[in-house]
């Protein structure tokens, strides 16, 4: 099947895989620090990667959804870069109560339909449509259910084999393959998660590489109870209502992404502060580590407000690269502070 | 007529002098301009080289006196609103209604360049975790702890979408202080697709008909707010005669950049001119009395075009400058290296176009505020700097980043290689710091550099600029 890259979570992949595509979340595995294209002072280490991720020639066309600037210059680069001409840039309305905003992220959804008809793609059968959405749809909900159950302690499935299922799951386009998370990976006994501190894990994107820090928290005694990044269960559209979906699958999309999504892309972002509050609460949690990358102003300005809803501490990490000792370091002492009592 | 020189803020307590002595009338917001260094604050004045005639003093007098301008204003019992972002639409929409005064808070970016970094706002940015690798905007969030810059407005508004990531975040925190932000969306402006209806841009450039209709019906919520604030609906041609208005400043600024810029001689210095442009996005909180101030400048510059006289020698190089800087004697510099300013692209060169006037107010303020440069492509903004640089017959480019703005790492280098390949003309990208003394001799050897090799450009086309004087 042909590949359709897409670059954020706001494009719905079921409406890429209604058009005849391969829907892959373009995630790129580490930073890039060689043959760089993008490579200014200044330029957000992901933003970078994602430039070049963008130049792969084994797909047919790039779809940018940016939620910042660096990644709406990422796209023009990617449509200068690319030799096929066939890149998108789908634009995310950042105003989040505006009826004229849904609208447009209606007309943007549509206009990427007709994008992806012109490069080969096929309309979508209406009820083809709607199956797609369905099987997506199940395939997140299988997703937060096993999130969930990691948070009520009925799950014996590390955060990290959430982490990477959720990752294949983006990556994939595929909502079966949802079926496979989680299989033959060295399970940890749910016994073995008493008395760590239950973390939230928040921020921006996440690298492959930075799955490491899934691994220290554990080894140093937390316990990622909630996975708050890009790739995480933040990002996953909300359920469809299936009533509705019969009648408008497009209109479903709008308030399954659209509306839904928390982001710190929003403004206001009171959808996230919301989203951070609410869920630090459910899930009793008793630290956040806050990962964003360098140059990223927009999960930089907002550390301390997150600090402030989510109303227990916080340790912001930036990197410019992969993940390193100092910052090992620094999570192992947070997550000690954490279980000594201190700060809470 | 005498020839103009350049002055210090010592020189210019005597030159004030003697220009009162003379008879020199002036508004009431005039005086020395070392008060708003002694009273004021603004210790940078200090550093700088400054035009000696009483327009440029009226100019300066008139940019430092904002703050006041507003409390007056406000207790006069006008309602403030403080814009952000768009630069150079709100401000138009709001006068349609005479209650109301709108300012930038986001000129808060200037008062680093003023006052020096050792500012209350500055600490207090750092305070609350935004630190210098954000853009100098970062100084507008303290300025709302201090309340010291400006007084808090009674309406904010803050256009958002296809805007840069610092003034977006910045702003995102200061709602979180308390103070309610009214967003808008200003969406990335794209090209029209095969077919789709578009409309023309002030400007020259193209938009979809369906982002101008986002961003009407957007300024429309802008409109019922700004009503809210004002307990009214403008009358019914307020939105026209307020359109009207701004175009006046505009043209007379466009008179006035068309003159400095491609006269023989330099008729004014870079400085001066900066801080007239600047004028265009909200007229320094008083259109009538900004109209006057560029008026003088514009009757100043004439006259020296017409004696012949200039701030510079004729063999300055002539440069095109893009992007704000955030220390004011890099453009004292460019002159002592041997340049000339002819033609700028400060972030804001929507704010200098002619609002269109033969379509519906909405419409074309709509259609104004989608030709922002930085809504669009690095690709699109490159091709206006082109045509500019080539109308005002610029010999070299200057690219100046801003530290820590989320569009300079990236732009320069695109729009660089771009306008270079289109114009042919050196390109000299350059990150101009707040305020740092260590990065001076540096920045003077790239700024020589540039300038001798525009010259030894010119040497080679064989063509010594002849001038009418010459
Ligand atoms: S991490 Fe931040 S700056 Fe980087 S691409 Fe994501 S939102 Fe943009
Ligand atoms: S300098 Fe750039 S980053 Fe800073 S506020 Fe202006 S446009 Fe935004």
């Amino acid at each position: 099947m042909i590949t359709v890259a897409c670059s954020s979570f706001f494009v719905p992949p079921e409406w890429v895989a209604a058009h005849g595509f391969r829907p892959e979340r373009l995630i790129p595995e580490a930073p890039v620090t060689e043959g760089c294209v993008a490579c200014g002072e200044g330029m957000c280490p992901y933003a970078r990667a994602m430039a070049h991720a963008a130049l792969r020639d084994d797909v047919r066309a790039v779809v940018f959804a940016p939620t910042c600037d660096q990644q709406r210059r990422v796209a023009e680069l990617s449509g200068t870069r690319r030799q096929d001409a066939a890149t998108f840039l789908l634009h995310v309305p950042r105003v989040a109560r505006s009826e004229n905003c849904r609208r447009y992220y209606r007309s943007e959804i549509e206009r990427l339909g007709r994008f992806l008809v012109e490069i080969g793609g096929r309309p979508p059968e209406r009820e083809f449509l709607i199956e797609t959405m369905s099987r997506f749809d199940a395939a997140r909900d299988r997703l937060r259910r096993a999130a969930e159950a990691r948070r009520l302690g009925t799950s014996s499935l590390s955060a990290r084999t959430l982490a990477e299922g959720m990752v294949r799951f983006h990556r994939s386009g595929d909502p079966e393959v949802i079926d496979t998370v989680g299989r033959g990976a060295g399970e940890r006994g749910k016994a073995g998660r008493t008395g760590r501190r239950r973390i939230a894990l928040l921020g921006g994107p996440l690298f492959e590489t930075d799955l490491a820090f899934f691994d220290w928290i554990e080894v140093a005694g937390g316990d990622i109870v909630l996975d708050g990044t890009e790739n995480g269960e933040r990002t996953l559209a909300a359920a469809f209502d299936m009533a509705r979906l019969g009648d408008d699958p497009v209109g479903e999309l709008v308030r399954a992404y659209f509306d839904a999504i928390p982001d710190v892309s929003r403004r206001s972002n009171d959808g996230l502060l919301n989203w951070v509050r609410d869920s630090a609460a459910a899930g009793r949690i008793d630290g956040v580590v806050l990962r964003h990358h360098v140059w990223c102003d927009q999960w930089m300005a907002e550390v301390p407000r997150i600090g402030e809803v989510a109303g227990v501490p916080v340790l912001a990490v930036d990197s410019s690269g992969r993940p390193d000792g100092r910052t090992r370091t620094r999570i192992e002492a947070f997550v000690e502070m954490l279980l000594a009592g201190v700060g809470g | 007529m005498a020839i103009p020189r350049s002055l210090s803020l010592e020189d210019w307590d005597a030159r004030y002098d003697a220009l009162r002595r003379d008879g020199m009338g002036e508004p009431w917001y005039g005086g020395p301009l070392r008060r708003h260094l002694e009273a004021g604050g603004d210790t940078r004045l200090g550093a700088l080289r400054f035009d000696d005639s009483p327009a440029a003093l009226r100019l300066w007098n008139f940019l430092l006196t904002e703050e006041d301008r507003l409390r007056e204003a406000r207790a006069a019992g006008h309602k403030l609103v403080g814009a952000m972002k768009d630069l150079g639409t709100v401000p138009v929409l709001a006068s349609a209604f005479p209650e109301l005064t709108t300012f930038y808070v986001d000129g808060a970016w200037w008062i680093p360049c003023l006052m020096g970094t050792a500012i209350g706002a500055l600490r207090e940015a750092d305070r609350l975790g935004v630190c210098d690798s954000f853009c100098p905007v970062r100084a507008l969030l303290g300025a709302f702890v201090t309340g010291e810059h400006f007084p808090i407005p009674d309406l904010l508004v803050c256009s958002a979408g296809a805007t840069c990531d610092d003034l977006s975040a910045v702003a995102q925190r200061v709602e979180g202080l308390g103070h309610p932000v009214f967003w808008w969306e200003m969406p990335h402006r794209r090209r029209a697709d095969r077919g789709e209806p578009s409309a023309t841009l002030p400007g020259g450039g193209i938009a979809p008909a369906e982002q101008v209709a986002l961003v009407r019906d957007e300024l429309g919520r802008v409109m019922g707010a700004l009503c809210d604030l004002a307990g009214h609906r403008p009358e019914s041609d307020a939105l026209g005669g307020a359109i009207a208005q701004a175009n006046r400043v505009r043209r007379t600024l466009g008179h006035l950049r068309t003159l400095a810029y491609t006269s023989p001689l330099c008729p004014m210095p870079a400085l001066e001119m900066l801080i007239c442009e600047m004028l265009a996005i909200h007229f320094c909180s008083d259109r009538g009395e900004c109209i006057e101030v560029l008026a003088d400048m514009i009757a100043e510059v004439e006259s020296r075009v017409a004696e012949g006289v200039g701030v510079l020698g004729e063999a300055a190089v002539r440069v095109f400058w893009v992007n704000p800087v955030a220390d004011l004697r890099v453009m004292n510099l460019l002159e002592i290296c041997g340049g000339r300013l002819c033609g700028t692209e400060f972030l804001f060169s929507h704010a200098l176009d002619a609002i269109p006037e033969d379509v519906e107010p909405m419409e074309a303020l709509a259609r104004t505020a989608l030709a922002d440069p930085m809504v669009g492509t690095c690709g699109e903004r490159a091709e206006r700097i082109s045509r500019d640089l080539t109308r005002f017959g610029a010999e070299a480019l200057v690219i100046s980043r801003v530290p820590g703005a989320s569009h300079c790492a990236f732009e320069g280098e695109l729009v660089g290689r771009e306008v270079a390949a289109r114009c042919g003309v050196p390109v000299l990208e350059i990150e101009v710091p707040s305020f740092d003394d260590a990065v001076e001799p540096a920045l003077r050897t790239r700024l020589e550099a540039l300038i001798e090799t525009a010259r030894v450009k010119r040497k080679c086309a064989g063509e010594p600029r002849r001038t009418r004087w010459a």
